[in-house]
């Protein structure tokens, strides 16, 4: 049976538009009406994919082409001759594989955010050594000397007890080079920070506002947790396949804007970094036990340094995603939406832990 | 909706778009789902197939546009400009003391990306049976780009060693007692005196990128001058400031209306002054950023208008009538929608877009038939999809 599509064709030579009728016979050959054409067989032609609705060209090896917008003929001509439609169309135009599709990526989405790449940035980053840490850190303390630091006030006496104490709590440690420097905090303020290679930075600030040695004692433990733990190097990791999962979403959709894109990665690049401080506070948590020293020492020096935090005004952008350092005072906003937008968790939920009685 | 008596021939065909966000979205929830299903080997098929759809979907006087490449191609692409993106990667996350070195060099790559993409994509474009193609080998783009990058690498050089000869950052560094630091002055200074340099990058770009461009026989030509681009940024400079300047004056009398001051004193109620300040900080916020989406509005609409209306194709001449306040629309609202449907209407803003577009966009001339088609053998894809993954957009 003949099937006959109206369409355009087009000579190659010029780019005239001649209006047409295709003929196509069920023994697969085609020819054009009222054109000096000859007859060409379905084998000699390149068919265009169908995608969507959009005009199907055939492409003649005479360097002529023919454009219709008559999807359907060309696929019955085509299923005449014992031609397929392609998958992917078979796909597209499925309304109820969509849904599927949209509650499978939905799913794929949450899974690998929430647990994916987690485990496998955990899983990269145990297989590194550790001279990987090293090298992240490599230039930070310089860096951060030239842009934020100042050099400490204190004199050696007074810097000895933070020195010792330190030195104390590090002891049990072999694998890491734990180094304690001094610095005073600029426009930072109270604040700790812990390299990956070790070295912990704590400000003249904060060692000024701890009322009780081991308040301060607490803060060097859960920096030396950030640095046990590698969470530079697996936030390192970590934001990299999140920034490769919403490359392979989002695909080509720079029109879109980047700002669409950065709110929802933001979102989850806290909730991370939450979590390592969770991680943090646990090491400290247990290290305190150890010791046998009361937990609530860094729940008021929290509080404490949140106040000055406020004191001062500076809220500090906590979204930088700075990926070398671990900074430890959280912003003031400790109530609404905000919450989600914090690096930290909230300092009621953070002390509420160490204030908590012994389980 | 333009064809007044001011052009300079008549109005010969409008594009349309006329695409479907319903259709789109299929397409596009099997392209993502399927990219993200292989680890993305599936993405140059997905590429493929959406602009295809794109393409197909754009007419010129009853003709549609094709898109031709081989997904192949952009997979063989696409794994080398991983890899490139890769060393890259650890290049600034483990040596970030080469950073500067990872930078210029990322800069010298530019012009062969440009080349490459351009002629990548220009060979997949077909309208009417003839391919438009990009004649321009690496060497002319390196030419072309040679002024640009010469004065963003000289000014560098000069500005960073002129400031470490002197010694007047080190004075105002001691004498203001480290409140000026060297390196945000060396910085800041960079950066003033490297952004006049854009329009002009801009400029350049877009007169080799067009010059270069071939549709058939017709060669294309570009009539801008820079200044053109210079007076473009100048206003949207311009404005950009008056607006900073009137919300400071809005948000400080809204404040000072309020009784707000920024507390100075540690007492106890201070948390609830935070808390009543939030409030207009985030309001003001969020009007920066709706405000915001219409200058960039103006910025891009300018632009565009710039350079299709410079734009000679043959005989034909290419109109454009972007508004800037169409634009800053269509940003805002998109912005939105996107965020509330968490990333559903993506599909439907890129229609709405390609639909605004095309419906400001025409061809004036007289006669189209005298264009007749060239051969021309296939580049590989590599810089095509370099310029993807850095996110390249030239514009065009
Ligand atoms: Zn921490």
């Amino acid at each position: 049976m003949n099937i006959r599509i109206s369409g355009r064709l087009y000579d190659g030579v010029s780019a005239t538009s001649t209006p047409v009728k295709a003929v196509c016979d069920g023994s697969g050959w085609l020819s054009i009406e009222d054109v000096d054409f000859g007859a060409i067989t379905i084998a000699d032609i390149q068919f265009s994919e169908r995608v969507g609705t959009i005009p199907r060209t055939m492409q003649f090896p005479n360097g002529k082409m023919f454009e219709c917008d008559d999807n359907d003929s060309i696929d019955r001509w085509l299923s005449q001759c014992g031609h397929q439609t392609s998958w992917q169309h078979r796909l597209e135009r499925n309304g109820s594989f969509a849904v599927a599709a949209l509650v499978a990526l939905a799913l794929v989405i949450l899974v690998s955010v929430r647990w994916g790449i987690p485990q496998i940035s955990n899983l990269i980053a145990a297989r590194l050594p550790t001279e990987v840490d090293v090298m992240i850190a490599n230039g930070t303390l310089e860096a951060l000397d030239e842009t934020i630091f100042e050099r400490s006030k204190l004199s050696d006496l007074e810097q000895r007890p933070v020195l010792e104490r330190f030195n104390q709590l590090a002891a049990y440690n072999h694998e890491v080079n734990f180094n304690l420097v001094f610095r005073g905090g600029g426009w930072i303020g109270p604040n700790a920070f812990a390299l990956p290679n070790g070295t912990i930075i704590v400000t003249d600030e904060l060692i000024s506002l701890s009322k009780h040695e081991d308040e301060l004692g607490s803060v060097l433990l859960h920096e030396m947790g950030h640095v046990v733990h590698r969470h530079s190097l697996r936030q390192v990791i970590r934001h990299s396949w999140l920034a490769m999962l919403s490359l392979l979403i989002v695909g080509d959709v720079s029109s879109a804007g980047t700002l669409v894109l950065a709110l929802p990665s933001i979102l989850v690049q806290s909730a991370y970094s939450q979590e390592f401080e969770t991680e943090a506070d646990d090491f400290a948590l247990a290290r305190m036990r150890e010791h046998n020293l009361d937990p609530t020492h860094l729940a008021n020096f929290l509080d404490r340094i949140e106040r000055c935090a406020a004191f001062d005004g500076d809220a500090i952008s906590e979204c930088d995603g700075s990926a070398t350092i671990n900074r430890e005072n959280a912003t003031p906003q400790t109530s609404g939406w905000l919450r989600y937008l914090s690096t930290h968790p909230t300092n009621e939920r953070r002390t509420a832990r160490f204030r908590r009685p012994k389980d | 909706m333009n064809s007044n008596g001011n052009l300079p021939f008549p109005v010969w065909a409008g594009f349309q778009f006329d695409g479907s966000a319903s259709e789109y979205f299929k397409i596009w929830v099997v392209n993502v789902l399927l990219t993200i299903a292989t680890l993305g080997v599936y993405s140059a098929w997905a590429k493929v197939r959406s602009e295809s759809y794109f393409y197909g979907k754009t007419s010129v006087n009853g003709s549609s546009f094709r898109y031709t490449a081989d997904p192949i191609k952009i997979l063989k692409g696409r794994t080398l400009s991983v890899l490139v993106f890769a060393l890259f990667w650890i290049l600034f996350n483990f040596y970030p003391g080469l950073i500067v070195w990872t930078l210029g060099a990322a800069l010298l790559l530019f012009p062969f990306v440009v080349v490459a993409s351009t002629a990548f994509r220009l060979q997949n474009t077909m309208y009417r049976n003839i391919r438009f193609r990009f004649d321009a080998r690496t060497i002319d783009g390196y030419k072309a780009m040679l002024i640009p990058l010469a004065l963003i690498f000289g000014l560098t050089a000069f500005i960073y060693g002129a400031f470490e000869a002197s010694e007047f950052a080190m004075k105002i560094e001691a004498e203001r007692g480290g409140e000026f630091r060297r390196e945000d002055m060396i910085f800041t200074i960079l950066l003033l005196s490297e952004l006049p340099l854009i329009p002009y990058l801009v400029f350049v770009l877009r007169r080799f990128v067009i010059n270069h461009m071939r549709y058939g026989s017709a060669a294309e030509y570009f009539v801008a001058r820079a200044m053109d681009f210079y007076k473009i940024y100048i206003k949207f400079f311009v404005f950009s400031f008056g607006v900073v300047i009137v919300m400071g004056m809005v948000l400080g009398f809204v404040m000072g209306a309020l009784g707000l001051t920024v507390p100075n004193e540690l007492d106890s109620d201070q948390s609830a002054a935070i808390a009543a300040l939030s409030g207009p900080i985030i309001a003001a916020v969020l009007v920066f950023y709706a405000v915001g989406f219409y200058l960039l509005g103006y910025l891009n609409s300018r632009l565009m208008n710039k350079t299709y209306n410079s734009t000679q194709i043959g005989p034909l001449q290419l109109h454009s009538t972007l508004r800037g306040r169409d634009l800053g629309n269509l940003y805002l609202t998109n912005t939105i929608a996107v965020l509330v449907s968490l990333g559903l209407l993506i599909p439907w803003i890129k229609i709405r877009m390609a639909k605004y577009k095309a419906s400001r966009t025409e061809f004036l001339a007289k006669d189209m038939a005298d264009i007749s088609a060239i051969e021309q053998s296939d580049t590989t894809a590599i810089g095509e999809e370099l310029g993807d993954i850095f996110d390249l957009d030239i514009g065009l």
